[in-house]
């Protein structure tokens, strides 16, 4: 079955698809964004439950291996050390991330210029400023101005409360003369464009019901669909077409939630599946001109998967910490290690997030992110009673370099249900990535006692966290050279001149920070210069 | 011992799966804290072993197994003496790794998914959505003065 063809076709409904088709609606041009996922309606986000802790492991868990929803594609992750986790609907991973907000930092777009290591974004950190900006503001930023770690902005909100696990920790930062800043948050500390503000409900993973995370389904697809945007949910796109005469994308074939495999066409083709779901995708498109995927005649599709590896340290106080109030995963960040030191044992660096803290039924399952069942008997007493009320920690969230041997590829058998190749993840955390951790944890350790903790009671194994693949990035990089990038500095496929990418897939370089900011920023950027180049898009 | 249908525990696996919840998550009296041996636990595992399988096979060898090791030890588990529990779980954990992992993980769900259980370390009863819980913000003052070290010591990025 046919379709009528659109202008601009945008695959995935999450974060990057939904902020580049706010950014071409201005052109009317028609557009249309498919999404494997549905509608998820906040009246059915698990937060509305009693029971809503068994929902993290089961249909609202960050892991797609675990939910097994029919909109889930399975990945074989057993050669990786670290498993991606994402979520599929109208708002992606958006859904279920946490809101945490931070920018990349001016230095991590030339780490090859400064650092020697490995390559340059073909764009600065100026270039982006006024995309963060604008996504800062359709989002509902909530943060401090005047952060020294960057240079200045100021969000549009004031930040949300740190509260007093936040204030605790804030003060050993200070007595070690470290930096801290209140975290910039995808979460919003006033009402705000419709939206209600923040009740700290500290479940932020289950979906925020209320609407005051800055999930895309929140933001800007209740703007795209007024404006006339179509999106068709559950329709998962199977493979991207080409006219091999001319080279051109000419659409998709996707199956649709009746079960039948329809073509749309498409003038433009844009990618928007992160750097799992976008590699997948490209490698599921062979064809003469391509057998070795879609836009990949560098060879890069899949290759240089960079993540965040974390691990954790965690301290008990003397007074409780009320750390499951307020959004999980944002207080307050210190960046005093972010940028290289030529003493140090490790390039680029790392920053130290102090989350809050979780709900029981996690704490005795180990942590969100990791597998690791608290002790039975006597002992896990004695945590419940003597340390979960007065827990704090620090996360260290490092740099991962890009890799070649850390790739996305097609597993040969695995399938999702509409029986097209799974991913399979190949990925070592590296030399330079575990001196970084080791550095970190010893830091958080210090940070922590300064701030007044009693006793260290957890730090990190010879193991990162094993959950904790939200950042998925790099593997179909931006760049200037056609031999070395899959997309060229404003998110075009070096080899298909009317098929773009705008996710995480795209980065250069993974900095230290979450990159959902990052994501949107580039979207609009994308967007911005598909308009401004509308008259030889395809030159 | 075997269950008498999916779910449904004969009466000397219901006696032996108690004794084992009330070790692993035991009562803390002094503060009202009941142990995992309770009516909602044992209900929550049954949910579990009626739709899966191998977790009611794993669980029914499981419960057999601590059952003969009580019997060697002098009777049945809630008989004995407290460290003789204490030791015989330790016993079940070492020789039947996989079922105890799992009974720990389920244990640890069912027991925590009681809105009562929460409420006891300071959480809401209720769920977290729509009332969550207040959180005062911090003053534009305090958070000035908080921040003042960090900011005098100036730019701390790398212009490029």
């Amino acid at each position: 079955m046919t379709k009528e063809p659109v202008d601009v076709l945008i695959i995935g409904a999450g974060a990057s698809g939904a902020a580049i088709a706010w950014s071409l609606v201005e052109t009317r041009m028609r557009i249309l964004c498919l999404e494997q996922g549905p509608h998820v309606h906040d009246q059915d986000y698990p937060s509305r439950n009693t029971s809503y802790e068994l929902n993290r492991y089961s249909d609202f868990s960050c892991d797609p291996n675990v939910r097994q929803l029919p909109q889930d594609y399975p990945i074989n992750s057993t050669g990786s050390e670290i498993t991606p986790v994402n979520f599929n609907g109208v708002g992606g991973s958006t859904i279920n991330f946490l809101g945490h907000w931070p920018r990349l930092h001016p230095s991590d777009f030339r780490a090859r210029a400064l650092d020697g290591v490995a390559e340059d974004w073909p764009i600065d950190y100026a270039t982006l400023a006024p995309f963060y900006d604008m996504n800062d503001r359709i989002t509902g930023v909530s943060g401090l101005g005047g952060n020294p770690a960057y240079p200045h902005y100021t969000p549009p909100l004031p930040p949300i409360p740190i509260g007093k696990l936040g204030q605790t920790l804030a003060r050993g930062f200070n007595e070690l003369g470290w930096h801290w800043w209140p975290s910039d948050v995808a979460i919003l500390s006033e009402d705000y464009d419709g939206r209600a503000k923040c009740v700290n409900a500290g479940t932020c993973d289950l979906g925020c019901a209320a609407g005051a995370k800055g999930g895309t389904n929140f933001t800007y697809w209740p703007m795209l669909e007024n404006a006339g945007v179509e999106l068709r949910t559950e329709c998962r796109v199977r493979e991207i077409l080409i006219d091999e005469e001319t080279g051109f994308a000419t659409g998709v074939l996707y199956h649709g939630p009746d079960g039948q495999v329809h073509e749309q066409r498409a003038e433009i083709v844009v990618v928007a599946c992160n750097g799992v779901g976008t590699p997948r995708l490209l490698l599921n498109s062979k064809s003469k001109l391509f057998p070795d995927g879609l836009a990949n005649r560098s060879g890069q599709v899949g290759k240089n998967l960079m993540f965040h590896p974390l691990t954790g340290v965690t301290a008990t106080f003397d007074e409780p910490m009320e750390g499951f109030k307020g959004p999980m995963a944002c207080s307050i960040l210190s960046q005093e290690f972010y940028e290289s030191d030529p003493n140090r044992d490790f390039v680029r660096g790392y920053g130290l997030h102090s989350g809050r803290y979780t709900t029981p039924m996690t704490y005795a399952l180990g942590g969100y992110g990791t597998d690791s069942l608290l002790p039975w008997g006597k002992e896990h007493r004695q945590v419940f009673d003597q340390q979960y009320p007065y827990s704090a920690g620090l996360t260290v969230v490092t740099e991962d370099l890009p890799e070649e041997t850390n790739t996305v590829t097609l597993d040969p058998d695995l399938t999702d249900s509409d029986g097209i190749p799974a991913p399979k993840i190949d990925y070592t955390v590296s030399e330079n990535t575990w001196n970084m951790i080791r550095h970190g944890e010893a830091r958080a350790e210090e940070a922590l006692l300064a701030a007044g903790a009693r006793k260290i009671v957890a730090k990190g194994s010879d193991k990162v966290w094993w959950r904790a693949g939200w950042h998925q990035m790099g593997t179909c990089r931006m760049g200037n050279d056609p031999e070395r990038s899959v997309v060229n500095g404003w998110g075009r496929s070096h080899d298909v001149k009317n098929l773009f990418i705008v996710d995480g897939s795209i980065f250069v370089t993974a900095g230290a920070v979450n990159p959902t900011s990052t994501i949107q920023a580039l979207a609009l950027y994308v967007g911005d210069c598909i308009k401004n180049n509308i008259a030889n898009l395809f030159d | 011992m075997e269950t008498d249908q999916k779910g449904k525990w004969n009466g000397a696996e219901l006696k032996v799966l108690t004794s084992l919840l009330e070790q692993i998550i035991p009562a803390n009296p002094d503060r009202n804290i009941p142990s995992a041996g309770t009516a909602e636990t044992l209900s929550y595992l049954s949910d579990i072993a009626a739709t899966d399988g191998s977790f009611q096979q794993a669980a029914r060898r499981g419960l057999a197994r601590a059952a003969d090791l009580a019997a060697n030890a002098g009777g049945e588990l809630d008989q004995l003496d407290a460290d003789q529990r204490v030791a015989l779980v330790r016993q079940l954990e070492t020789i039947e790794p996989a079922f105890f992992e799992t009974l720990l993980r389920h244990t640890y769900m069912g027991y925590y998914s009681r809105p009562e259980i929460r409420a006891l370390f300071g959480l809401s009863a209720k769920p977290t959505q729509p009332e969550g819980y207040s959180v005062a913000a911090e003053s534009i003052e305090f958070m000035s003065e908080m921040t003042e070290p960090v900011v005098r010591r100036g730019r701390i990025f790398r212009p490029c």
